[in-house]
């Protein structure tokens, strides 16, 4: 808001005033009503978002599903635990 | 008009062509999305086909725009203003399908809100682009100093329309294609008989199209028939539908994908040959139209240009082959690790 509103009359500092880089073919009622459409697009959205990131975090954190199956591979060598989990971790 | 005029103008239709074939691909999954019933597999299999690229696919609509703002300024100009509510159209029709696929991993794939916007999404905006190739063919009334000087109402004419639903069965058939050659099992065969099918649907309303354009932009026609390269054009669009549908019998689907691409290059060529010299043509008077010539940059931007395409393209090119070459081959179900 700072630059745009400061920088009037000018589009470009000292090149091109905002009156002449208008577009002479779009009118105002055009303007407000796609930028109507593209708040309540976004505000969609964003609620959308929300949404789904609450769905995530209240389901919480699944129960660790590829350490339980690395742990059966692993389970003739109980002792190598932690080794087995950095070949996980590197592959 | 110079050499390096024509040569930014070929760029120009080089990347539309490009933006056509891949992003047409994934708008045309999109479509697809209404026509698979409610399998939530079949879906998911559409969706995996295109999630490594949709996003990089639709940057080359910026790049067409970064592109024809350097070096077509005027024709940025008009067309930006000039079909500012379709291409409004067009952007909300992108916003939503994008914010489908971002959402996806949520998985509400199978919710009808989340197929509404990914598949109506995919819809507007590939009609509302084919309305925007409808119009710059058939030309738009233009003042004297080449700004639009129409109502919005003046984009909305028949042959935009038909335009509209013939960009949206190209890229149906894009879509199918693509869709049968990443795909397996059921999704696979569901694919290649949709496939067979939007390739006639994609010949009948070329056809109509054609027919519809005779009268409605005789010009563009005339100067089309009047140049060799118009017909290879035409051939090229027939000879791609025939090879999509003889190749995909045979089960060859990369071949029978690679004969889709070049229906569009021969759709766009269509619109190149038909149009040169011309741009923008005024719909009112010729003599306003904006030409190759009369929008061209400055000589030293284009030079300018030169270098920044010289690094950009091989770069962007680059980028592209290593997305396509890492996601090769068919989607596996369910892969490990993309939970």
């Amino acid at each position: 808001m700072t630059t745009e509103i400061g920088r009037q009359p000018w589009i470009v500092q000292g090149q091109l005033l905002t009156v002449d880089g208008v577009s002479p073919s779009v009118t105002t009622g055009e303007v407000a009503t796609t930028l109507a459409i593209l708040l309540v697009i976004y505000t969609g959205v964003f609620v959308a978002w929300f949404l789904v990131v609450r769905g995530i975090v209240r389901r919480g954190p699944a129960p660790v599903a590829a350490g339980v199956e690395t742990g059966q591979e692993s389970a003739v060598q109980p002792l190598e635990g932690g080794a087995a989990g950095m070949e996980e971790g590197t592959s | 008009v110079t050499g390096l005029q024509i040569a930014w103008f070929v760029v120009v239709a080089v990347f539309v062509t490009a933006y056509a074939i891949l992003d047409g691909f994934d708008l045309g999954v999109g479509l697809l999305y209404g026509l698979v019933g409610r399998d939530g597999e079949h879906r998911e299999a559409l969706h995996d086909t295109i999630s490594p690229v949709w996003d990089g696919n639709e940057v080359w609509f910026i790049l067409i725009g970064g592109l024809v703002f350097a070096v077509f300024p005027p024709v940025y100009a008009t067309v930006l203003s000039g079909f500012y509510l379709v291409l409004m159209l067009v952007l909300f029709g992108l916003i939503l399908r994008s914010a489908a696929l971002g959402l996806h991993y949520a998985r509400v794939p199978t919710s009808l809100r989340w197929v509404l916007a990914f598949c109506g999404g995919s819809i507007v905006a590939g009609f509302f682009l084919g309305v925007v190739a409808g119009n710059l063919i058939r030309g738009v009334p233009l003042d004297a100093n080449g700004d639009f000087a129409g109502g919005p109402g003046a984009l909305f004419n028949p042959f935009a329309i038909v335009m509209g639903i013939l960009a949206l069965a190209v890229f149906a058939n894009q879509g199918a294609a693509w869709a049968a050659l990443k795909t397996r099992g059921a999704a696979h065969s569901l694919s290649r008989a949709i496939r067979q099918w939007a390739a006639w649907v994609v010949l009948g309303m070329f056809a109509a199209a054609t027919l519809v354009a005779v009268f409605a932009v005789p010009d563009h026609v005339r100067a089309l028939a009047g140049r060799p390269i118009g017909w290879v054009m035409v051939a090229v669009v027939v000879a791609g539908l025939a090879g999509e549908q003889i190749l995909g019998w045979r089960q060859r689907d990369r071949a029978a994908f690679l004969a889709a691409s070049a229906t569009v290059l021969g759709l766009v060529g269509i619109w190149a040959v038909g149009t040169y010299p011309v741009i923008v043509p005024a719909s009112n008077d010729p003599a306003n139209s904006l030409t190759i010539s009369s929008a061209a940059a400055p000589h030293n931007s284009l030079v300018a240009m030169v270098v920044v395409a010289a690094v950009g393209i091989p770069l962007a090119a680059f980028c592209v082959f290593i997305v396509y070459r890492t996601f090769r081959g068919r989607r596996r179900a369910k892969e490990e690790g993309y939970g």
